[in-house]
């Protein structure tokens, strides 16, 4: 009976021989990992926009800004946006870091955020909160987070902001409260 | 202006006009007087003081505190009130408590800085303006 399992065992294993070595399949060598840094990056940039009649509707600077490859993205530092409304109304954005996605749809602003709203006439108003979604074609600014705006003595506070920057709209979502005039402002 | 506070639920400027749009559980105060309403259009002149603010709610509810005397009380559809004249309107089931006078009417005009109150009815025949003269204890809570 011993033989019989021994003889079993040992065409078990020239099977499993045979099998590996016919095994088509060639061991695949996994590509290299796409780099994780920039493949490029600048210093001192301004970067232009236009409209489809050649107007300049925006305007980018940074004092640096690095492509990624592997998402395509671009990374800005100390970013300033500035975008022309309707009626001479102005909009400039700026905050720390800035992040374009790879179709250029989306800023993604973070760190110290800040937008100024320049009518042709009439107060200037300043937003400041913590990051800022820019949607340049749609001419849209959007956050979720503690907003504060500033109005010659006015001071409004909130949390969640729509700016629509060529409608000059602005919306607060939550927890509103408007200040003029306060003494201990 | 001094002294303006406004809370709300939410906020609704519209730079072209000029207006800001306050919607849910807004509260104004400015000064002695608050005012409870469910909207409240926000006007400020071209370089951003305050010029005037109408409510609406159902009611909106008007308190105003007095350094001497009991409060003044109010309630309407829709209040007006203009920061320049300190000038407000009761406008639609308008009711105006003094002490233990209470006024109602169409419409009340109240200019606050001379304490005069101007009472109107409304078009439709049976519209009168009422004023009653409550006894000690009668007062309504017209507002918080």
């Amino acid at each position: 009976m011993r033989w019989l399992i021994a003889i079993l065992m040992g065409v078990g294993i020239v099977l499993i021989l045979i099998w590996q070595l016919d095994d088509p399949a060639p061991d695949v060598i996994a590509p290299p990992e796409a780099p994780t840094g920039p493949d490029y990056w600048m210093e001192g940039v301004l970067m232009e926009r236009f409209d489809a009649a050649g107007q300049r509707i925006l305007d980018l600077q940074a004092t640096r800004m690095a492509h990624f490859p592997d998402d395509e993205r671009t990374e800005l530092d100390t970013v300033l946006a500035h975008q022309r409304g309707p009626e001479q109304l102005n909009w400039t954005l700026k905050a720390d870091h800035g992040l374009i996605t790879g179709d250029h749809s989306e800023i993604h602003l973070r760190g110290d955020v800040r937008v100024l709203r320049e009518p042709s006439q009439g107060p200037v108003s300043r937003i400041f909160t913590d990051t800022l979604l820019f949607l340049p074609e749609i001419d849209r600014a959007e956050t979720d987070d503690p907003v504060r705006i500033e109005r010659q003595d006015t001071v409004t506070t909130g949390r969640g902001l729509i700016a629509e920057l060529a409608e000059d709209r602005l919306r607060i979502l939550e927890e509103v409260r408007t200040r003029h005039g306060m003494s201990n402002d | 202006v001094e002294d303006l506070e406004i809370e709300a639920d939410d906020f609704d400027g519209d730079g072209r006009a000029g207006v800001v749009t306050y919607r849910g559980n807004v509260v104004m105060r400015h000064q002695e007087m608050t005012i409870h309403a469910d909207r409240m259009r926000f006007h400020q002149t071209p370089d951003g003081d305050p010029e005037r603010a109408e409510f609406d709610g159902e009611p909106v509810r008007l308190r105003v505190i007095h350094e001497s005397g009991p409060d003044t009380r109010g309630q309407a559809r829709q209040i007006h009130y203009r920061f320049d004249t300190e000038h407000l309107q009761l406008i639609d089931e308008a009711e105006l408590q003094q002490g233990r006078q209470l006024i109602s009417a169409a419409h009340i005009d109240y200019n606050m800085p001379t304490e005069q109150v101007r009472a109107q009815r409304g078009e439709d025949e049976e519209s009168r303006v009422r004023t009653r003269f409550q006894q000690n204890g009668e007062e309504e809570n017209g507002g918080d």
